[in-house]
């Protein structure tokens, strides 16, 4: 990772001297190498977490403990990681409503998600009441 | 998802506006239109890719 940073932060600067290039004259084209750009870096970072999740994952599944509760927090993860990006490019784009929206589809997805571990601690919390 | 697809936007994008100002100094609006179009469609194709890209990753990824 250390590495490959300078290299990142390249593309970073790269990216946004593209757009300043661009933005006078043509402001859609600075508009696509933002998100270009961003989703260069976010795949690269993607990529370079793969191997640990994998073995974290992998080791517990190992110990016999329940890993259901970690996919879904690793789910939950992902649709943050997206809804994050999405959000961020519609802001870029100067629709903060849209933005708004994304980041309010993702809260909802993210709620379904942790549905069944709410009613888990609910059943318990009933069953220690009755 | 590599470096080269900045650099391909960017310059679609240098090429399209200098031929955009060509177009309209010598009097040709509709064929300025018609280039800022192509560029916009073929830039947006791949912009659309990468996204799906991601997409794919992070589905793969997190288990989606």
């Amino acid at each position: 990772m250390t590495a490959e940073l300078w290299k990142i932060f390249g593309i970073c600067i790269i990216g946004a001297a593209f757009s300043i290039i661009l933005r006078q004259k043509s402001p859609e084209y600075s508009y696509a190498i933002i998100i270009v750009t961003s989703i260069c870096m976010l795949t690269f970072v993607l990529k370079t977490v793969l191997e640990p999740i994998k073995q974290i994952s992998e080791k517990l599944s190992n110990s016999g403990i329940e890993t259901e509760y970690f996919k879904i927090a690793l789910k939950a993860v992902g649709i943050s990681y997206i809804t994050d990006f999405i959000a961020d490019a519609c802001r870029d784009v100067g629709q903060a409503t849209i933005a708004s929206k994304a980041e309010l589809v993702g809260k909802t997805a993210i709620f379904l998600l942790s549905v069944p571990l709410l009613m888990s601690v609910l059943e318990t919390a009933i069953g220690f009441i009755k | 998802m590599d470096v080269d697809f900045i650099f391909k936007i960017a310059a679609i994008g240098i090429i399209v506006t200098v031929l955009n100002l060509v177009l309209v100094r010598s009097g040709r609006e509709e064929q300025a239109l018609l280039t800022t179009l192509a560029g916009l469609v073929v830039v947006l194709l791949m912009v659309v890719n990468a996204v799906a890209e991601l997409f794919s990753t992070v589905k793969s990824l997190f288990g989606l």
